[in-house]
């Protein structure tokens, strides 16, 4: 998988946007990528194997010639992927809705309706009617507050797939974006649970994306989870995103550890390789201090948590230590004590 | 007077009793466990070398001038390796 | 067990079989009679009920057997760098005594190896004050070297801190990535903090402690506010409890109501209405439980069973700055206007010398030996609470401040593991009701009536 960024502008201001760093970083150059980039980039998921063209932003269908991009994965044989906040110009909504079923799939990042506004929900809801089956509401948990109940409602009156994606909102490195700590994961964890039980009574599924972890949740209620066939996975890799500058990065959050560029000759799998070696130092720690002495962790089955929380646990701390010469020859740090 | 100074791209966390290190340039890793572990944080909380040096001592169960050698052999090792830099 | 009057039913409450359950009158009656003279039940839940009931269940007993400390406690200094206008342990101007490094080295020795002996797998250091951090090297140093030798004993070490939180970002961020919890005293927005929390020269410690929180609220170390409630700021919890959620993200907040002074009228504060804090505190549990932080208020912890309530009486081992070895971690001054020692050694030496007879009468200050505690429905859980601030006398009934405040939180407490907060809060609205249940003498079931 490799997510491509079309969009670098957005029409929403999501408190927690993983792409903080990266765009405050990249300011000031395109707005949008251009079709020979977009060629470009279809050549590298063609080289690396992949049959899906992931979009991604900002907000890709922002883009002025979004059908066309969509024509052009189309004609390469690619399933077209949408990672949307929903609020869709027209044609860009008309063109996905008249895409096959099987030819696409849009994943619409949704926010609580208090936080969204009612205007902006509804429009939002729209978007999911029109789409139908081919979309699936998802949700980055940025507050523990969070009532995920309107969820089901919004599964029920648009018809979208009877599906939920659960994101945690986790920290860019700068920090500077709203997101979960992990010491407040067990509290998410509980409200998951219950949140998962009273969707699979309304024949709605839960899925998790990256981040998440076992430790999160009591054994019973992993073992509900798995009972209510919630899709939960504990995952951190590097999904690649590739930005408008054609270089790819590990994820947004970890836009700041690095980007690697897109050579021709780059595939998918040597640039995951690259950034797993990258960040292997890193990978030593979890996003807990329990982590790296965990069974689980050990065995590769958690991965001990998003990367980037783990990588801010890093820290640099300036000292410096002064020794006199008369110390280093022989005379004893310690003989000046007494 | 010698003075030793942190490596600017050096970052470390305390985790689990050890203490893991990775210089973000370089992308070198490095882990101190027990005294050592100890030794640098002390440093890095900016205390002056006399007064690790006696908590190392009490901490060993050494005397002075042995908690004072190894101090100066952590120093040199970590100079070696690219934890630490000569600096003014 | 117990039963405690509410709205038209009645709370049944076995703590000790863990069944909390609420019935109607007949139902009360009918297991009125089979505890009383063992007349059969007839209804299905009651069955239920009495089928839950263990007869052999032990019950919870005092520490018995070796000394070995539940935890060892570090006082590094009783100095402290504020001046809050309600602290007992204001010490005043003069400089204070600081633990030797030497002295915590032979305390951390001497406690790891303890738990080494009686076959422990886990030790835990906390340090007090004053202020810890006002004597940063004892901390720094403990730490090491606990954890070295725990590593060595094959131990897991635990390190937990009380501060005021005044120190610089370079030391938070230590304590953040080094110990494993932080009870920072902050007792709500900046007019709170500058009135209960002053400095020395009467400057806020607001903005400072604030960064603190902040700070704290991203590292590893599990954050939790303690704010002392005083008659001023009582019905200002439910503020307080959302300004911490809003700013902060600790993993708890304790809400701790102010102890009547000692020596008394020193303070400018008077503790809360225990009933206004009871009230208080259930609203501000609420906000926070909303986002998921822990609503502290100990005596009240219906999933404790403890024989007492403090460190008093399980073997802690509170270290001071001069070598004395205490069960307790308020001042001796303290201790005594209640007619207590607890001392319990001393260190001197690199010699660790225990006073047995001192430690079996530390034990013994135990919830068996309340017996004004011995009909109340939170017997197991609050323990008669603190040995040296509570001390009730008289009947059965005759509750204080802590009894009224404890005995309505762990009601609500008990009827939210039932999902029953609605009619926790129809309850509240019936002032009879409410005295009735809080005041009643004896929650003793056969003691009440039905």
């Amino acid at each position: 998988m490799a997510n491509l960024v079309i969009s670098a502008i957005c029409n929403r201001t999501c408190a927690y946007c993983f792409t903080r760093d990266h765009y405050e970083d990249n300011g000031g150059g395109a707005v949008f990528l251009d079709l020979d980039g977009f060629e470009a980039r279809l050549d590298f998921l063609d080289r690396s194997g992949i049959d899906q063209a992931r979009l991604i932003g900002g907000e890709p269908t922002l883009h002025p010639d979004f059908p066309l991009l969509v024509e052009r994965a189309r004609a390469r044989g690619k399933t077209v992927i949408v990672f949307s906040n929903g609020l869709m110009p027209e044609p860009a909504l008309a063109c996905l809705e008249a895409l096959p079923g099987d030819a696409c799939s849009v994943l619409v990042n949704v926010n609580a309706p208090e936080d969204m506004g009612a205007s902006t929900f509804q429009q939002l809801c729209a978007t999911l009617r029109r789409l139908g089956q081919k979309a699936t509401p998802g949700l980055n948990i940025y507050r523990v507050d969070l009532e995920l109940a309107f969820l089901l409602n919004l599964v029920g009156e648009t018809g979208c797939r009877p599906v939920i994606r659960l994101g945690l909102a986790h920290p860019c490195l700068s920090g500077s974006n709203r997101f979960v700590r992990p010491h407040q994961y067990v509290a998410i964890g509980r409200r998951i649970v219950h949140f998962a039980r009273r969707a699979a009574g309304a024949g709605i599924r839960v899925e998790f994306d990256c981040g998440f972890v076992p430790c999160m949740f009591s054994p019973p209620d992993l073992e509900a989870l798995r009972a209510l066939g919630a899709s939960a996975a504990w995952k951190c890799n590097p999904i690649l995103d590739i930005d408008l500058e054609g270089r790819a990065i590990y994820c947004f959050p970890l836009s700041r550890l690095g980007y690697l560029p897109l050579t021709p000759q780059a595939n998918a799998e040597k640039l995951r390789r690259s950034f797993e070696a990258r960040v292997q130092p890193y990978r030593r720690a979890g996003v807990f201090v329990e982590c790296s002495t965990c069974p689980l962790k050990r065995s590769g089955e958690c991965p001990g948590g998003c990367l980037s929380a783990t990588v801010r646990r890093f820290r640099h701390t300036p000292f410096c230590v002064t020794i006199s010469d008369q110390e280093l020859q022989g005379e004893h740090l310690g003989h000046s004590l007494h | 007077m010698t003075r030793y100074r942190c490596v600017p791209s050096l970052v470390w966390v305390q985790d689990a009793g050890r203490v893991l290190l990775v210089d973000q340039e370089t992308l070198q890793a490095w882990t101190l466990e027990g005294a050592e572990a100890a030794a640098w944080d002390l440093l890095a909380l900016g205390y002056p070398a006399e007064r690790v040096v006696a908590m190392l001592a009490l901490l060993l169960d050494v005397p002075a001038g042995q908690a004072a050698s190894f101090l100066e052999g952590r120093l040199a090792a970590w100079l070696e390796v690219g934890m630490l830099q000569e600096g003014k | 067990m117990f039963l405690v009057p509410v709205a038209d039913r009645f709370l049944f409450y076995a703590p000790l079989d863990s069944l909390i359950v609420l019935i109607d009158r007949t139902a009360a009656r009918q297991l009125r009679r089979y505890l009383d003279c063992r007349q059969p039940v007839t209804q299905g839940p009651l069955q239920e009920i009495v089928q839950a009931l263990d007869p052999a269940r032990e019950l919870p007993l005092p520490r018995q057997g070796d000394f070995v400390p539940s935890f060892l406690g570090l006082l590094p200094t009783r100095g402290c760098n504020l001046a809050c206008r309600y602290c007992g342990f204001a010490v005043g101007e003069e400089p204070q005594q600081r633990m030797s490094l030497e002295l915590a080295r032979d305390a951390v020795n001497w406690y790891l190896d303890t738990v080494q002996r009686a076959g422990g797998k886990h030790a835990e250091i906390h340090f007090f004050g004053g202020e810890p951090f006002y004597a940063p090297e004892v901390v720094d140093f403990a730490v090491h070297l606990g954890r070295t030798r725990a590593r060595e004993a094959g131990l897991t070490v635990r390190f937990e801190v009380a501060t005021n939180g005044v120190f610089d970002e370079r030391r938070c961020r230590w304590i953040a990535d080094n110990l494993d919890a932080v009870v920072l005293s902050l007792d709500g927005p900046p007019d709170v903090q500058a009135l209960h929390r002053p400095y020395r020269d009467g400057r806020s410690s607001a903005e400072v402690v604030e960064r603190t929180a902040e700070m704290l609220s991203e590292g590893p170390a599990a954050l939790y506010l303690r704010a002392c409630v005083t008659d001023a700021t009582v019905e200002r919890m439910p503020e307080i409890a959302a300004w911490f959620c809003e700013r902060f993200r600790p993993a708890g907040v304790c809400f701790e109501p102010l102890q009547p002074p000692t020596p008394p009228a020193r303070a400018p504060f008077e503790p809360p209405d225990p009933w206004a804090f009871g009230r208080a505190f259930v609203l501000a549990a609420r906000i926070l439980e909303a986002h998921g932080i822990e609503a502290v208020y100990a005596a009240a912890d219906i999933h404790t069973r403890r024989t007492s309530f403090c460190p008093v009486g399980q073997d802690t081992a509170i270290v001071s700055p001069d070598g004395t070895i205490s069960a307790c971690y308020l001042l001796p001054r303290d201790w005594e206007m209640r007619g207590l020692d607890l001392r319990l050694g001393r260190i001197a030496g690199g010699q660790v010398h225990l006073d047995r007879a001192a430690v079996a009468a530390a034990r013994a200050l135990n919830v068996y030996n309340k017996p004004h505690c011995a009909r109340c429905f939170c017997r197991w859980h609050c323990a008669g609470g603190c040995h040296v601030n509570h001390g009730p006398t008289g009947p059965n009934g005759a509750y204080d401040r802590l009894c009224i405040q404890t005995r309505l939180i762990a009601l609500r407490n008990l009827l939210q593991a039932l999902d029953q907060e609605p009619l926790f809060d129809a309850w509240l609205q019936d002032p009879s009701a409410v005295k009735r249940a809080i005041l009643q003498p004896s929650d003793r079931l056969l003691d009440v009536e039905v």
